[in-house]
């Protein structure tokens, strides 16, 4: 089963098991991880889903494409090289992934 | 609220669980909550035959479920139930509006100019202009100790076609038509006056002032959009306009039903106004509280684009159905404890006030900045005002949007803050 770790921008952490074909979100959300909203429900229209991914974890995930580019352009807290949002990152059986939420989302 | 008895009376039509139900109806609108709580108990997604029928959408997973998904539930135009704008029940035969009246991938282009112009941060820079507009109004009456609060509707009016660059003094206008053509009943004149005269007059003003900005670009959001490229051509002024009409049309009621239900429901409720004004952090999470409670856009309507199973019913192309985010935000189902009441502290609150999935409201952070200003403002300034409660007035029609026609207050007179005048 994936396992995501969320560190809030406070240091709280979470760790959480998922199921295959999982987003990070949809494993937060199940789970009322405080951190991420995502107000859409994983439709790239709200970036209120928006996560810090841990630099040695980046490789893990699928590319970044133009829609999440764009609304990675939106968040409330800043943009980093590290941005991904979480709707977007699936996961398989084996992915251990620590994320990171910021301080707001909306 | 008294608990209404709930009675098994849908009756299954060929394979359809058949109720008794019209959102546009006086006796709907006389009680929406009680209304959609009736419903939910009947089932999760239930038929009316009303407006050549249509499918209700009141639990929370089938609301989230259906608007997640554009391909059996589109927002586009389409000949099915009638001409005109596909999100709302009757149809409405409007300018058409980008990018909801389109689905993805369509859609997205549109949705893309948007997002940049609504992001979180260019809504900042909004602030000092929403703040100062709010102590405008605000100052109009502060002296007199009374007012109509329901006046207010004109904040989140005078702010939208400010931004925009439209003839500001035309504000009042904008304020009454788009009010109106949720809220007045169908038919009657005042929703005949700004269905035919109205809003069609506004209509062509944008497309002059669009006119303009072409010729003559400025840093406004209509020169924005106009700098833009769809699929690699620029942007014409027809597309312009159905954004921006869109843009206005979803920015002035909103708000206006958001701040005024939630000013009544703070009058009435002095022990969470107290602890808002003595703590005024708890705003931002009260918002949010407040957008789940009045749902302020109550349910829009798709069309159903494939045959499909659905949350236990069958579903055909081309079937009508509105989806009332307002019921399932009162569906505990939606994660949602003591779903009828109102904590300002509910975390976490996935409420579906902003729409669901890829039409999700783009310009959500712009309301609630309105909303948390206007009430802020009002608290800070008129912490003891007090609504007459016998004497306010709601919508004749609620189903798309609820609020208040008159919402008559008293309160303790304060001095104007600023020089200018409204």
């Amino acid at each position: 089963m994936p396992k995501v770790t969320y560190t809030s921008a406070d240091g709280d952490v979470s760790v959480l098991e998922g199921n295959a074909g999982d987003s990070v979100m949809e494993i937060a959300v199940r789970n009322g991880v405080p951190g991420i909203v995502a107000d859409c429900g994983g439709s790239l229209a709200c970036s209120t889903c928006h996560v810090y991914v841990r630099e040695d974890d980046l490789g893990l995930l699928p590319p970044l494409e133009e829609m999440e580019d764009d609304m990675l352009d939106g968040t409330t807290s800043e943009r980093r090289a590290n941005s991904r949002l979480s709707c977007q990152l699936t996961l398989s059986a084996e992915d251990n992934l620590h994320v990171e939420t910021p301080e707001s989302q909306v | 609220m008294t608990e209404q008895k709930v009675t098994e009376d849908s009756v299954l039509v060929d394979d359809r669980p058949v109720v008794d139900f019209d959102h546009n109806a006086a006796e709907h609108s006389a009680d929406p909550v009680a209304s959609y709580r009736k419903l939910r108990a009947e089932g999760p997604i239930v038929w009316t035959e009303a407006w050549g029928g249509y499918w209700v959408l009141t639990g929370y997973e089938a609301v989230f479920d259906a608007a997640r998904d554009d391909e059996m539930f589109s927002s586009a135009r389409s000949p099915h139930g009638g001409e005109g704008q596909a999100i709302l029940i009757p149809k409405r035969p409007i300018t058409e509006h980008y990018p909801i009246d389109l689905d993805p991938p369509a859609s997205l282009p549109y949705r893309k100019i948007m997002n940049q112009l609504l992001t979180p941060k260019r809504v900042e820079e909004m602030r000092p202009m929403v703040e100062r507009y709010t102590t405008l109004f605000i100052d109009e009456v502060i002296e007199k100790g009374e007012a109509d609060f329901a006046t207010l509707t004109g904040i989140p009016s005078i702010i939208t076609i400010s931004w925009l660059g439209l003839p500001i003094e035309d504000w009042r206008r904008y304020s009454f038509a788009h009010r109106k053509v949720l809220s007045a009943p169908v038919g009657s004149p005042d929703y005949i006056k700004v269905t035919e005269e109205e809003l069609p007059a506004l209509t062509e003003d944008v497309r002059r002032v669009i006119a303009e900005r072409k010729r003559t670009p400025g840093d406004d959001p209509i020169s924005f959009i106009l700098g833009h490229e769809i699929d690699g051509r620029p942007i014409t002024e027809e597309e312009t306009l159905n954004m921006v009409d869109l843009i206005i049309s979803g920015g002035v009621g909103t708000v206006a039903s958001l701040s005024g239900q939630a000013l009544e429901w703070l009058s009435a409720n002095p022990d969470v106004r107290q602890r808002l004004i003595d703590n005024p952090d708890l705003m931002q999470n009260a918002v949010e509280e407040f957008l789940r409670y009045f749902s302020p856009t109550q349910a829009l309507a798709r069309t159903v684009g494939k045959d499909a199973d659905f949350h236990g019913v069958r579903i055909r192309k081309g079937d009508r159905a509105l989806l009332a985010w307002s019921s399932g935000n009162r569906d505990a189902a939606g994660g949602f404890e003591d779903p009828d009441e109102v904590d300002i502290e509910r975390m976490p609150n996935r409420h579906m006030s902003f729409g669901v999935g890829s039409h999700r409201c783009a310009g959500s952070h712009l309301g609630r900045l309105m909303a948390r200003t206007i009430l802020t403002q009002v608290l800070e300034r008129m912490p003891d005002y007090r609504v007459d409660h016998e004497k306010v007035v709601r919508y004749p029609r609620q189903g798309v949007n609820t609020g208040f026609d008159q919402l008559p207050t008293t309160f303790t007179p304060g001095k104007r803050l600023l020089d200018e005048r409204l």
